[in-house]
């Protein structure tokens, strides 16, 4: 499962120093990726299972895909935008994998064994 | 006591030498630019160049460095305006600025080793270094940058040789190790006696033997270095390079 590109429309009121206003987006929206397809952990008889980088996979230069960040223009109050970009990016995945494939993932990490076995015959893709 | 050269100075250090050069770089010598990420050299906030080359330095005991050149981020540039650090200020990459240390030492020899390098060439070269904000799209626009005012600045003075270009390749790896020199023969430009000795098949093993050592943290595209291989530890049986 590869991302190609994420394109991001923001609202975020008045927009104070555009240029740091995009990097924050930008991470904001990788961070969202790097959780939608790449992290994911679990405990193990109460203990993280994962406790160094060796497993934990995480996003890395060469899993970055075209970011397009626009923001809407506005003369509203100035609100944040740290954040907001990361949240949606995990359901666009998952709908763009519901559109592609007929299955519907709704666990994260989306692993591309999850989507094979949402497809399985016998699952309901509802 | 180990002796080496920190950022063109000698210095003598007390710490044993199973110490890893990170701390003592940080604790006994007192530069705190290079960073502690992981401990286990999967995520390149420690790096420094030994003897020109990248090189964890979480993982490396300061002993295997006795006689060395080591550089860290402190002495990148004596005034701290190499291109690397200019292109990082002008496009503000970093968020948290933990990694960026690491990135620009990494990304420093990313381009001794290709001056113009690809978008492959980053992915690979900086497949090492994480950064937890996700700056890399400022990353790899800030390398970019760098590399044409270094290009730029390269051919204005006329300092760049034809035959320094086309040998870019068997320049690459400069470590005194003997996979190193094995490397060096096989990328060396075609000649009579490389094509004689191995040609194509052959670098593609020198590449392998290349990438397992992963003391010299030397990379290419299209090597195992893609899978992370050069940089995880040697599974249990494995031999350790």
């Amino acid at each position: 499962m590869t991302v190609e590109k994420l394109s991001l429309v923001i609202d975020a009121g008045t927009v104070i120093h555009p240029d740091s206003a995009e990097a924050q987006v930008e991470g904001a929206a990788l961070w969202g990726l790097s959780m939608a397809l790449h992290e994911g952990s679990e405990f193990v008889k109460g203990q993280p299972k994962d406790t160094n980088l060796d497993t934990y996979t995480l996003l890395r230069m060469g899993d970055v895909p075209d970011v397009e960040v626009e923001f809407l223009p506005s003369t509203e109050a100035p609100v944040g935008l740290g954040e907001p970009a990361t949240t949606p990016v995990a359901p666009a995945i998952g709908n763009a994998v519901f559109a592609a494939t007929g299955a519907r993932v709704r666990h994260l990490p989306i692993r591309p064994q999850a989507v094979l076995a949402a497809l399985a015959p016998g699952n309901s893709l509802k | 006591m180990t002796t080496f050269d920190l950022n063109g100075k000698t210095v003598s250090v007390q710490s044993p030498d199973d110490a890893a050069l990170l701390w003592v770089i940080r604790d006994e010598l007192g530069l705190t630019g290079t960073k502690f990420g992981c401990g286990i050299g999967f995520c390149g906030a420690c790096t420094v160049h030994v003897e020109g080359r990248a090189t964890r330095s979480c993982i490396t005991p300061v002993a295997a460095v006795a006689g060395a050149k080591i550089t860290t981020i402190e002495g990148l540039d004596p005034t701290g305006n190499h291109p690397l650090q200019t292109a990082w200020l002008e496009l503000q990459v970093p968020q948290c600025g933990y990694c960026q240390p690491g990135q620009i030492m990494q990304a420093a020899t990313l381009l001794k080793d290709f001056p113009n390098p690809t978008d492959q060439d980053i992915n690979v070269v900086m497949a090492g270094s994480v950064c937890r904000c996700m700056t890399y799209i400022r990353i790899r626009k800030a390398i970019k940058l760098a590399a044409a005012r270094m290009r730029e600045d390269t051919s204005a003075r006329g300092r760049r040789r034809p035959s320094e270009v086309s040998a870019g390749n068997a320049r690459r790896c400069r470590t005194k190790c003997r996979i190193g020199a094995e490397f060096r023969r096989r990328r060396a430009p075609p000649s009579g006696r490389a094509r004689a000795s191995g040609g194509e098949g052959g670098v593609g093993q020198a590449d392998t033997q290349r990438c397992r050592a992963r003391h010299c943290n030397h990379v290419r595209p299209g090597t195992r270095h893609a899978n992370m291989d050069c940089l995880r530890r040697p599974r249990a049986g494995e031999p350790n390079p």
